[in-house]
């Protein structure tokens, strides 16, 4: 056997120290913690080998390890970790510093890690649509009528933007997954046992997993996340059905816009915005007040957080004054979301909304390989493991 | 100080007190030896066997009950608890409340009285795995020789069985407390230390399956003069064992339940495993452990019981246990460290090493004495002329609590030279 020497990253372990795992040094290895955690399978269980490698900044199997995206930070681990080492937040510190790892182009990932570059990328969507809105004429005063926001900025210059918006975030995605994907084929500390499933399989099966929260359900410690979670992904999930829709109702059948209340694309949407809002509001609480199993939360949290948030209220409110017939009000409050709603998309790729993707292929590539699923039932599940001790 | 005061009080009857006691005695100065429970001999005459040389407390214990008996320098007071500990070296005053035994210097240990005693009490003794009457014998080497009435559960004069029955009227049921003033010239508390409480450590569900039972109790499970008289049986229905795990860290080194490491469990565990090797030579034994902590000498055991191949040793912290509802025998789970592998055990019994728990957690002494954070008393903060011996102050093995004891006697009668 060659000589496997290990290279420390020393600048990684700093990262993840900053990015929310300044506990990781704690571990003393008891493996507490791949015992009582849930969704961990019996073979190379985690989180307790993601805490060695975090402590000796073993940084190329750490980026590479599906594991890390099958954890969903419920907190069980940290709650019975007898050294206070909270795995759980080490392992979200993890996937903070794989957004900016996985950047592409890099400095975009830099942009969203610290709240110093946040003027600079709210800058980009404000001026934009204030252009547009000098362009069409309604900078300094709205349009008069009937509340309609197509007239305030119209379709002709918000859809494009969008559109290629979502096109250049598109391409970046495909960068950063496929470089991915490339990582944890190589390095999966699991070993590959490709065959058993096809990637559609896999992808189906993933989907499953994701729109079901049958995992995420698993958490012992904090069930709270899980139904926050469940709200914000549901509302988001309607929101952009509806957002869908209505763009092939527009273009495609010429739908006329805003709906009727009583349309029930307009009453999805309004369950949505509920849902969103709600579990929103579920989610803050739990950060605040449940530190214990949720954990510290970090700048990738509440700014991702808070965009979905305003999102949410923007759009709401929006909507609402609209319908009281506030114009100045009801146009800017629009305006406001959509620059939210910039936000969001066109920094998908290097924010905290990146763990879909990064979560969703990881899945895919666990089931794809073969990874082995966490024991549905400690019992009826006997390995007999020879000991090496 | 040639006028002051030449005598110590040592507080705590076991292993340790016992030495100071007897080392102090023994060369000459008067102590007063105070013991809380109905005999002398503490935790220790609980045990089956020491480690590593595996041979029982009983002759170690007896020489020094007979060193307690032969010296007239030595008074000791069981049932004895202390009130007030007051003054400066050489001169403390020491308040003592002697609580009522109800049976006096005439009981010759019969056992008529508890023949006929009609009430029974959980025995402390043997970690309530089984009864004794509400008057009983502290255990079959008692020190003193005597039995005593659980005033908690007796029924008094209502019942009077034991009265008749004995012949030698050592029965006094209307005994009252009593209260001991004594002045002496330094202190020592040997107040010993009580196995952690297993129930709170949610996940290993001791006192929720029957099998899973702590360190202590697997003692009185071996020991001879125990409920099951030395045959390990398995709570629940009292069989022989096929296999066992031993759950290394039980609570301790954990932030939640004890911080600090009590450095006996692993040989404990180890010498327990023996007792297992011993009864049932087929029998598969697991400890599960975080790092085996055998220090100095104790290495040469570990060595020994590792070579066993009956005896598999895992890296790896059992963390959650469950059991077979029909057959009451448990899986532990663990992740074995060096394969990576999750690691699931189907075991007759669980036996959980507990870590030590210094009696100060609970029960201060009425003095100005300085405890650390987890209710050991600090050595080096304690006023002049109070010392501290043994478990009270550190967790530790007994041949270290003698040693400590033994430096403890010479302390205490230093300030009198």
């Amino acid at each position: 056997m060659a000589n496997n020497l290990i290279e420390s990253d020393i600048d990684f372990v700093n990262d993840i120290t900053k990015l929310g795992g300044g506990s990781l040094k704690k571990c003393f290895q008891c493996a507490t913690c791949s015992v009582v955690c849930n969704l961990s399978s019996d073979d190379k269980p985690f989180p307790r080998k993601e805490m060695i490698w975090a402590q000796w900044g073993l940084k190329d199997k750490l980026i590479s390890d599906p594991d890390v995206w099958r954890c969903y930070q419920c907190g069980d681990c940290s709650v019975h970790c007898p050294r206070g080492a909270k795995p759980a937040e080490v392992m979200g510190a993890i996937r903070n510093y794989s957004f900016k790892n996985y950047a592409f182009p890099k400095f975009m990932g830099t942009a969203l890690s610290s709240p110093k570059y946040l003027p600079l990328l709210f800058a980009v969507p404000v001026i934009l649509f204030l252009l547009v809105l000098a362009h069409v004429g309604n900078l300094i005063s709205v349009p008069a009528g009937e509340i309609v926001f197509a007239k305030f900025i119209p379709h002709l210059y918000v859809d494009p933007i969008f559109i290629s918006v979502s096109a250049i975030v598109a391409g970046a995605m495909a960068m950063s997954i496929t470089k991915f994907w490339k990582n944890m084929d190589t390095n999966n500390p699991h070993g590959n046992h490709y065959g058993e499933k096809s990637i559609l399989q896999s992808g189906i099966l993933a989907a499953e997993e994701i729109l079901t929260h049958n995992k995420f359900k698993k958490c012992d410690a904090n069930n709270l996340r899980y139904s926050g979670h469940l709200a914000i992904f549901y509302g988001f999930m309607a929101l952009f059905a509806v957002t869908t829709i209505v763009f092939f109702g527009l273009y495609v059948f010429g739908l006329e816009l805003p709906l009727k209340l009583t349309n029930p694309v307009k009453i999805l949407a309004n369950i949505g915005a509920v849902a969103l809002i709600t579990g929103c509001t579920i989610a803050v609480y739990n950060r605040l007040n449940k530190k214990d199993t949720s954990g510290e939360s970090y700048y990738y949290d509440w700014l991702f957080l808070g965009i979905l948030f305003i999102i949410g209220i923007t759009g709401l409110l929006a909507e609402l004054v609209r319908l009281s017939g506030n114009a100045p009000v009801a146009y800017w409050t629009y305006f406001v979301h959509l620059v939210f709603v910039f936000f969001l998309i066109a920094y998908l790729p290097y924010s905290k909304f990146a763990h879909l993707m990064y979560r969703f292929v990881a899945i895919v590539y666990a089931k794809y390989a073969g990874m082995r699923e966490p024991a549905e039932d400690a019992v009826t599940e006997k390995t007999e493991v020879k000991s090496v001790a | 100080m040639t006028n002051d005061n030449k005598s110590v009080c040592v507080i705590g009857g076991g292993i340790s007190g016992m030495t100071t006691a007897i080392e102090a005695a023994e060369v000459g100065y008067e102590v007063y030896l105070i013991e809380k429970s109905p005999s002398l001999g503490g935790r220790v005459v609980q045990m089956n066997q020491y480690f590593p040389k595996l041979c029982p407390p009983q002759c170690g214990v007896e020489i020094n009950y007979k060193r307690i008996r032969v010296n007239p320098k030595i008074r000791y007071f069981t049932l004895a608890e202390v009130e007030k500990i007051s003054g400066t070296p050489g001169n403390f005053d020491v308040t003592i409340r002697l609580n009522p035994r109800y049976v006096n210097d005439k009981c010759t240990a019969c056992n008529k009285c508890a023949e006929v005693c009609p009430v029974e009490r959980s025995s402390d003794y043997n970690y309530a795995m089984d009864k004794t009457k509400a008057v009983y014998l502290a255990h079959e080497m008692a020190f003193p020789m005597k039995y005593v009435i659980d005033d908690k559960v007796c029924l008094k004069e209502q019942c009077a069985k034991c009265l008749a029955a004995c012949k030698y009227d050592a029965i006094e049921l209307s005994m009252k407390p009593k209260t001991l003033n004594i002045n002496v010239g330094s202190v020592v508390l040997a107040t010993g230390w009580s196995s952690y409480d297993a129930a709170k450590i949610d996940n290993l569900k001791y006192g929720i399956y029957k099998n899973v039972v702590r360190n202590v109790e697997m003692e009185r499970l071996a020991a001879p003069n125990g409920p099951t008289k030395g045959k390990i049986l398995r709570p629940s229905d009292k069989k022989e064992i096929k296999s066992i795990a031993f759950v290394q860290c039980a609570g301790s080194r954990d932030e939640n339940h004890l911080a600090y490491c009590s450095s006996i469990c692993c040989l404990a565990s180890m010498k327990q495993a023996t007792y297992v090797r011993s009864q049932y030579p087929d029998a598969d034994i697991y400890i599960f452990y975080i790092d085996i902590r055998a220090t100095g000498r104790f290495e040469d055991f570990y060595t020994k019981v590792q070579a066993d191949n009956k005896i598999s040793f895992i890296k790896g912290k059992v963390a959650k246990i469950t059991e077979d509802a029909d057959t009451k025998s448990l899986t532990v789970v663990a992740e074995d460290i060096l394969s990576g592998q999750k690691i699931y055990k189907t075991v007759d019994m669980v036996v959980l090493a507990t870590g030590m728990v210094p009696n100060g957690i609970k029960s201060q002494m009425p003095a100005d004495i300085v405890y650390d954070e987890f209710g050991f008393i600090v050595p080096d903060l304690q006023s002049p002329g109070i010392y501290t011996a043994g478990c009270a102050k550190k967790p530790a093995d007994v041949a270290s609590c003698i040693q400590d004891a033994t430096g403890a006697a010479l302390k205490a009668i230093q300030i009198f030279v």
